[in-house]
């Protein structure tokens, strides 16, 4: 028990040793340190030994400066911070360029598997509100189906609803409560082909202009309904059935076969002046289907191949940026250190 | 310390290239040496030396006084130690190599006779040996303590640590160097011998 007393004392003496040296332990662990010595041939061999050293040190001779070190001219006093600040602006920079890119290759790949239409459609639908493509198809009645069925499978053939899902959710979210009040609204959209001849053109106008807006939440709705049941002629049927009248499944069942074959918007176009029946939606058609046609045409035309290619550019411009950003880091980064 | 110190550098904080010049030829010395110290090379010493003076005229106006010898000769141990960076990114000059070449640190006495001289080299070569085996930071803290004669506190300055930090990082380099002296005793010229066998 001593023993291991006196060893612990012996360690903290002789950490003591090195500030005894310097002078600067205080005086009662000098004092302390100082009769330990006495009695301690191995602390004070390791005193001595470590004096040596000591004076060894403090004797290296000093080597004389080989020159000068004055400096000729004042060096760029600011070069470091401005490094640095400049530092943090690309830092800056380099974030708001990789989140950029993300967000361009995210709306880029979401709208990726299908083809064309499916983009648009997606497109169109978040930028104009569903206005756009809810005219086409209320002006022919068979296009509703048409392109609810074309979707339908697209979205069943692609498999890919989660991608579109920004798009079509929140209108399938917005239109899966809708439904069954413009079912009967928009079941006023088949009314339009078969309740044309009966009813007056002055109701039947306005029907159609009610059921504009209406339609167009349904139909990217319409979406997810038939595509657990790809036929799309069930809904329509459905519809009918609510209205009670038979004698009307017909004509909007007719329409729906030509529809696939014919495009939406010219074909409601087209009609609409030809048919007795589409003649009632001709007028609030002929403002909305005005700007849709133009909407879906460049779409359909433009739209598709352009989006690609200019998200495209933005990739590769987006690039180039952060490959230039990341080259004059690393210079500044050097030129700081340096 | 130079009595008209603190004026020089007030005059250098003010932009005076010759008052920081003045300065320089004061410290140069100084920081050439601990440069030498730590670099055991004179090319890269001088190197060093040069950026540590640069860098003291850039950061002038962050002196708030104390000893601006700590903080010069902290600014001169970080240039060291940038250059040791560097010349490890150059495979050929590593710290390991440059220990290998004794001429740098080899500083001749004019006043000692030629067999005091040849022994005096030896032992230095030693402690330039002995001093490589150290942490940095304790053999940062020996060289200033023991070659350049700062105290505890100017030390703590200059590392920027505590007294007591400072006080142990002396403690521990010393008692390595004092191993290291001691396993290589044979080796060592005799008056070393003669004073730790006393």
């Amino acid at each position: 028990m001593l023993e291991v007393l006196a060893r612990i004392h012996h360690r903290r003496i002789r950490r003591q040793l090195s500030p005894y040296l310097d002078g600067v332990l205080s005086a009662r662990d000098s004092r302390r340190l100082e009769g330990h010595l006495a009695q301690c041939q191995a602390c004070r061999d390791e005193l001595a030994e470590l004096r040596a050293t000591v004076q060894a040190l403090a004797e290296l001779p000093l080597a004389e400066a080989p020159r000068s070190f004055a400096l000729a001219a004042a060096p760029q006093p600011a070069l470091r911070p401005a490094a640095r600040r400049m530092e943090f602006g690309l830092r800056l920079a380099t974030a708001a360029a990789a989140f950029a890119l993300a967000a361009v290759l995210v709306g880029d790949f979401a709208g990726l598997p299908d083809t064309g239409e499916r983009e648009e459609r997606s497109m169109a639908g978040r930028a104009e509100l569903y206005s756009a493509p809810a005219e086409t198809e209320v002006a022919p009645q068979g296009p509703t189906a048409g392109p609810a069925e074309s979707s339908a499978d697209k979205q069943a053939t692609t498999g890919t609803p989660s991608l579109l899902a920004p798009g079509i959710a929140g209108t399938g979210e917005e239109a899966t409560p809708v439904p069954p009040a413009t079912g009967g609204e928009g079941a006023a959209a088949p009314q339009l082909g078969a309740v044309a001849p009966s009813a007056g053109p002055e109701t039947a106008a306005p029907g159609a202009s009610q059921a504009a807006p209406p339609a167009a939440t349904p139909t990217p709705a319409a979406t997810p309904t038939p595509a657990t049941t790809p036929t799309a002629a069930e809904t329509p049927p459905g519809a009918f059935g609510l209205e009670g009248t038979p004698e009307t499944a017909p004509p909007t069942l007719l329409p729906e076969t030509p529809s696939p074959a014919a495009t939406p918007p010219p074909v409601g176009a087209q009609i609409a002046p030809s048919g007795p029946e589409q003649q009632l939606s001709p007028e609030p058609e002929k403002q909305v289907p005005a700007e849709a046609e133009r909407e879906t045409l460049t779409a359909e035309e433009g739209g598709g191949p352009s989006r690609e290619t200019v998200v495209r550019w933005l990739e590769v411009g987006l690039g180039i940026g952060l490959a230039l950003l990341l080259v004059s880091w690393g210079l500044t980064r050097r030129r700081g250190r340096a | 310390m130079l009595a008209e110190e603190p004026s020089l550098i007030a005059r250098s904080q003010r932009g005076d290239l010759a008052a920081f010049n003045a300065l320089v030829e004061c410290y140069q010395r100084q920081v050439y040496n601990l440069c030498l110290r730590l670099l055991a090379s004179a090319e890269a010493a001088e190197d060093a030396t040069q950026e540590a003076f640069i860098a003291a005229y850039r950061r002038i106006d962050s002196f708030r006084g104390g000893s601006f010898r700590a903080w010069l000769l902290r600014i001169a141990a970080n240039a060291s130690y940038d250059e040791l960076r560097r010349q490890r990114r150059r495979p050929a000059a590593s710290l390991e190599a440059a220990t290998a070449v004794h001429s740098a640190t080899e500083v001749p006495s004019p006043a000692a006779g030629p067999e005091d001289e040849a022994l005096r080299q030896e032992l230095n070569v030693h402690l330039q040996e002995g001093l490589a085996t150290l942490l940095p930071d304790q053999r940062l803290a020996v060289i200033l303590r023991d070659v350049h004669g700062l105290s505890y506190e100017e030390l703590a300055e200059a590392m920027r640590c505590s007294v007591g930090t400072v006080k142990s990082r002396i403690a521990r380099g010393r008692a390595r160097m004092r191993e290291y002296l001691m396993a290589q005793r044979e080796l060592l010229p005799r008056p070393f011998r003669l004073k730790s066998e006393e």
